[in-house]
């Protein structure tokens, strides 16, 4: 007779409720046995199968009563348990509970990040043209000699954005002045391309009108209150008229670049250049192209060379690319972006960091559910005899572990809630609107509470179903010395993630530190700015301006400049002819204008040569004073060799006066570079004042007064540069207080199982101790005798983080050109931090055990 | 009083039809005979456990057999409610039939 393969009738029979077993494998036995005879084995076997899988949905529903029978029982002995061990639940509640606060927090943040730019509905086929080596911009004629080139492109659009040279402009409407630096320009396909939501207008006519205007709503509301602005006049830096023709949404938070503003791109910088679709060389616009989906952009950055040689002759030496929108908020590391970009490493870090520390909770519970297993050995005992199975004891233990993560989550929820806008104001970080009522977000932690539960629970549920029932029920105690090295190996693993914590932490906080008091080279306290702007009228008048504000008492020195220092000032070629060579060599360097006392109202150093003074009439626009990268680069060899030398800028022959000590003009993350200045009236659009402490009031409200008689139309508008260059660390500083948050609260957790696993085991030896005082143990013996064991756990920990530790700050501090060593003296005090710590925490609980009378623990036996 | 499904009518009738010999096997030939189609176990299976629970049939263990591996048969036959369900459903369907006056045509 033909009977089905024996392995696969088993697994029939596994499936099958008991009362149909017999009867339903038979059925499959014969019928397997007439298609056998009619059609072999290998269909046979693929039938009975395919039918046994077919089968299984309605034998699901029997797995799952079955699975139910005990759970009211489960329910109540977990609860029982949580009520008897307050301590203990209190201590495994507390840790998953911060645990998972941090995680969801974390994972809000990292979902928010990962949700830039996404609301496009473009969003796959949006992409950039980029120049890694000149930023994120590119030049004008680039995006319409792409779409020629690539009838593949369906739109192009340049946006011109003032924000990324950090300028700002005045904007009047309806007797309103403000300044702004979201007002952009933009070709009308701007609003084929993105998506934004238009209140009033139509997105394929809203910019049509070469002197149309679209406005956010908040602007709207700003500027007009209620009334509706559609047809309403703005003035553009007291300029350009243009008329309101389309209100929309504000730009949601997570896009990479928000404006308020956005005008026709030709009408505004025609009026600047009347050539200026035909300028290659001037990279000052963001090009953005929509291509059709899943289209392969490296067809296009190949052949980008080719078409910039064949529109201008030349070879092009920026490597543009096509960046795609995706791309841009997380992994885009291009100076001159519109807004700030975002990390990838960042998010990155703090995925890790929501791991760790959800571990550590869950650590905590597997050893504090593991050193309680000799007291439920009675109930595990029991349970067998009665007749449970090892998976039903492994599924109620599983049961008490998500039990335990569930309530913890719900307080974890309680603390988001709470946490949430303080994480916004304090740490900067953003998040949806309402994420904690959002449905899938509800479901993402709801798995992510299982998954905790589960986590923790595998391992003493794997441990306490295994118990021999005999030996449990004889009350032998449950000691194996394989546990005990386990329990050991996860306090080191918590002690291990912790150090390293501490010492990231540690780092971050000096290198901070180091930037914070570090010599920048220049003196940016005390100096107010103000920015007049690059408009004919308003330039003309800056010199006017420092002459009135010199006369003011309170005001120390007054100098102008293109920018301010700690603002990244312009690259130029200049060739320089050295005197000892004949050829001729383009160098390109930053050039920064500026007037006549810039060295002293920035309190510079000079090293060699002299500054740039109103006696010497040549200062005006032709002499220039280096920096001393500068002349390194040049290749001379002292700064007193410089002096004198020709330089030749763009056909205009100057001479080097001067040398000046190197100053951190941008931030310390990246080098200095060289840079040269000269006097250069036409590029003035912003004011320095350095300003005595004294009366600091009454000098600023004197220099209002001036401002006002020189630029009435303007309103008087400044910031102390302090604040501005302290920007530059701003997200330093704000991501080193969460790490050292994080840090923290991972201590805290570790510290608070170390105290469960003490008061544990200082329970279990209570009378132990008690017999070693009456044979005459002092306190502090009995005190080392239960701490002695931690020693060796911290000193293994720390010889295990150590390198870890080095390996992530060496990464966190390669992003600084100027940055400190890693020293071994952080390492060892955060060892000697730790240990500190865990002997506090442990230390105060053997103290009370060690200090309790013999008697009390000896009275009953 | 509830009506049959579809499938539970053709089970019913073909338990029925199959008199003392209406197991599992027997029920699925004698549906995939006369609908000229496979029917897989478990849509014959799954509707006989719901009209069993339903006290629309019972069930008895009859002989053991060599091609089974010695294992019973497990014989279905219907019960006083089973019959009065397929007599609802036949009324239904006749009086459903009667009113039909397109019949000609689905019969050419």
């Amino acid at each position: 007779m033909n009977k089905p393969p024996e392995k696969i009738e088993l697994l029939l029979l596994k499936l099958i409720k008991n009362c149909e077993r017999e009867s339903l494998s038979g059925d499959f036995a014969e019928m397997y046995g007439r298609i056998f005879k009619r059609k072999g084995i290998f269909y046979a076997i693929l039938w009975y199968v395919i039918h046994i899988i077919k089968l299984i949905p309605s034998f699901m529903r029997n797995l799952l009563i079955r699975s139910l029978a005990m759970t009211g029982n489960y329910f109540k002995i977990a609860f029982r348990n949580i009520i008897r061990n307050k301590n203990y639940a209190f201590i495994n509640l507390t840790g998953l509970a911060l645990g998972m606060t941090c995680s969801i927090i974390i994972l809000l943040y990292v979902k928010y990040e990962l949700s830039y730019d996404s609301y496009h509905e473009n969003y796959y086929r949006i992409h950039r043209v980029a120049a890694p080596f000149s930023a994120a911009i590119s030049s004008a004629p680039l995006g319409p000699a792409l779409q020629e080139e690539f009838p593949e492109i369906e739109e192009t659009v340049r946006i011109y954005a003032p924000k990324i040279w950090k300028d700002r402009e005045l904007v009047n409407a309806n007797q309103k002045s403000f300044y702004t630096d979201r007002f952009f320009f933009a070709d009308p396909s701007l609003f084929k391309i993105f998506t934004f939501t238009l209140i009033k207008g139509d997105p394929q006519t809203v910019l049509t009108d070469l002197n149309s205007v679209v406005i956010t709503e908040s602007t709207a509301i700003k500027y007009f209150g209620a009334a509706d602005p559609i047809g309403r006049v703005i003035t553009y830096e007291n300029e350009i008229e243009l008329t309101i023709t389309g209100i929309i949404k504000d730009m949601p938070f997570n896009s990479h670049f928000r404006f308020d503003f956005v005008a026709r791109l030709d009408n505004y910088y025609s009026k600047i250049d009347k050539d200026w679709e035909n300028r290659w060389g001037n990279s000052a616009f963001v090009t953005y192209i929509l291509l059709p989906p899943g289209f392969n952009t490296s067809v296009i950055t190949e052949r980008i060379p080719d078409v910039i040689k064949k529109h201008t002759g030349r070879e092009n030496g920026d490597d543009y690319f096509i960046q795609s929108l995706e791309e841009i908020h997380l992994h885009s590391k291009l100076g001159k972006e519109i807004d700030k970009n975002g990390d990838i490493r960042k998010v990155r870090v703090f995925s890790a960091i929501a791991v760790l520390i959800l571990v550590i909770a869950c650590l905590n519970y597997i050893n504090l559910a593991t050193a309680q297993a000799s007291i439920r050995a009675k109930e595990i005992g029991l349970r067998k005899v009665a007749g449970a199975k090892r998976l039903q004891l492994v599924r109620q233990f599983l049961g008490e572990s998500v039990l335990i993560s569930t309530l913890a989550f719900a307080a974890a929820l309680l603390l988001v809630h709470l946490m949430l806008p303080l994480c916004r104001d304090h740490f900067e970080m953003y998040f949806d609107t309402g994420p904690l009522t959002n449905l899938n977000n509800m479901i993402v932690f709801l798995s992510i509470t299982v998954l905790t539960g589960v986590f923790s629970g595998s391992f003493p549920a794997f441990i306490l179903s295994s118990y021999n029932p005999g030996a449990a029920l004889k009350n032998y105690v449950l000691r194996s010395v394989n546990r005990f090295t386990i329990r050991n190996f996860l306090v080191v693993f918590q002690l291990m993630i912790s150090i390293s914590l501490i010492i990231c932490t540690w780092t971050i906080y000096q290198q901070n530190e180091f930037i914070e008091n570090s010599e920048k080279g220049f003196d940016y306290e005390q100096i107010i700015v103000l920015q007049t702007g690059r408009m004919e009228n308003v330039k003309s008048k800056v010199r006017v301006l420092e002459d009135e504000f010199r006369n003011i008492p309170g005001v120390l020195n007054v100098t102008a400049s293109v920018r301010t220092p700690g603002r990244r000032p312009f690259w130029r070629n200049i060739r320089l002819v050295p005197s000892n060579r004949e050829e001729r060599e383009n160098m390109s360097i930053q050039f920064l204008a500026t007037d006549y006392d810039f060295i002293d109202t920035y309190k510079m150093k000079l090293l060699a040569g002299r500054d740039f003074s109103r006696l010497h009439p040549e200062d005006e626009e032709t002499t220039y004073i280096l920096n001393e990268t500068a002349v390194k680069m040049f290749g001379f060899s002292t700064p007193d060799e410089a002096i004198g030398r020709q330089i030749i800028q763009s056909n205009r022959t100057g001479k080097i006066i001067g040398v000046v000590r190197d100053y951190h003009f941008v931030s310390m993350h990246t080098e200095i570079a060289p840079m040269i200045m000269n006097i250069f009236p036409e590029n003035l659009y912003t004011v320095s004042v350095r300003i005595n402490t004294d009366n600091i009031t009454r000098t600023i409200d004197t220099m209002g007064k001036s401002w006002n008689t020189i630029y009435p139309d303007m309103p008087f508008d400044f910031f102390f540069l302090d604040e501005a260059y302290s920007d530059y660390y701003h997200s330093d500083i704000k991501t080193g207080r969460l790490i050292s948050t994080f840090t923290f609260i991972s201590i805290f957790i570790t510290c608070l199982g170390l105290f469960g696993l003490i008061s544990f085991s200082a329970d279990r030896r209570k009378k132990e101790i008690g017999v070693r005082k009456v044979l005459g143990a002092s306190v502090s013996m009995i005190c080392r005798l239960m701490i002695n064991d931690y020693f060796k756990w911290i000193i293994i920990a720390n010889i295990i983080s150590w390198p870890i530790a080095y390996y992530v700050t060496d990464i966190w501090l390669n992003n600084f050109a100027y940055s400190i060593d890693n020293s071994l003296s952080v390492y060892v005090s955060s060892g000697l931090l730790t240990l500190l710590l865990v002997i506090l925490t442990i230390g105060f609980r053997s103290l009370k055990a060690a200090k309790e009378s013999p008697v009390r623990s000896l009275r009953y036996e | 009083m509830d009506y049959l499904t579809r499938r539970e009518e053709l089970i019913l009738l073909s338990i029925g039809n199959l008199k003392e010999n209406a197991y599992l096997v027997s029920i699925r030939e004698h549906l995939s005979e006369i609908m000229g189609q496979e029917w897989s176990v478990s849509t014959i299976h799954i509707p006989l456990r719901r009209l069993e629970k339903a006290d629309y049939i019972t069930s008895f263990y009859g002989e053991a057999t060599a091609v089974r591996g010695g294992r019973r048969k497990k014989i279905y036959v219907l019960t006083e409610k089973g019959y009065k369900a397929l007599g609802v459903n036949k009324s239904v369907n006749d009086k459903l039939w009667a009113d039909f006056s397109d019949f000609e045509i689905i019969k050419g």
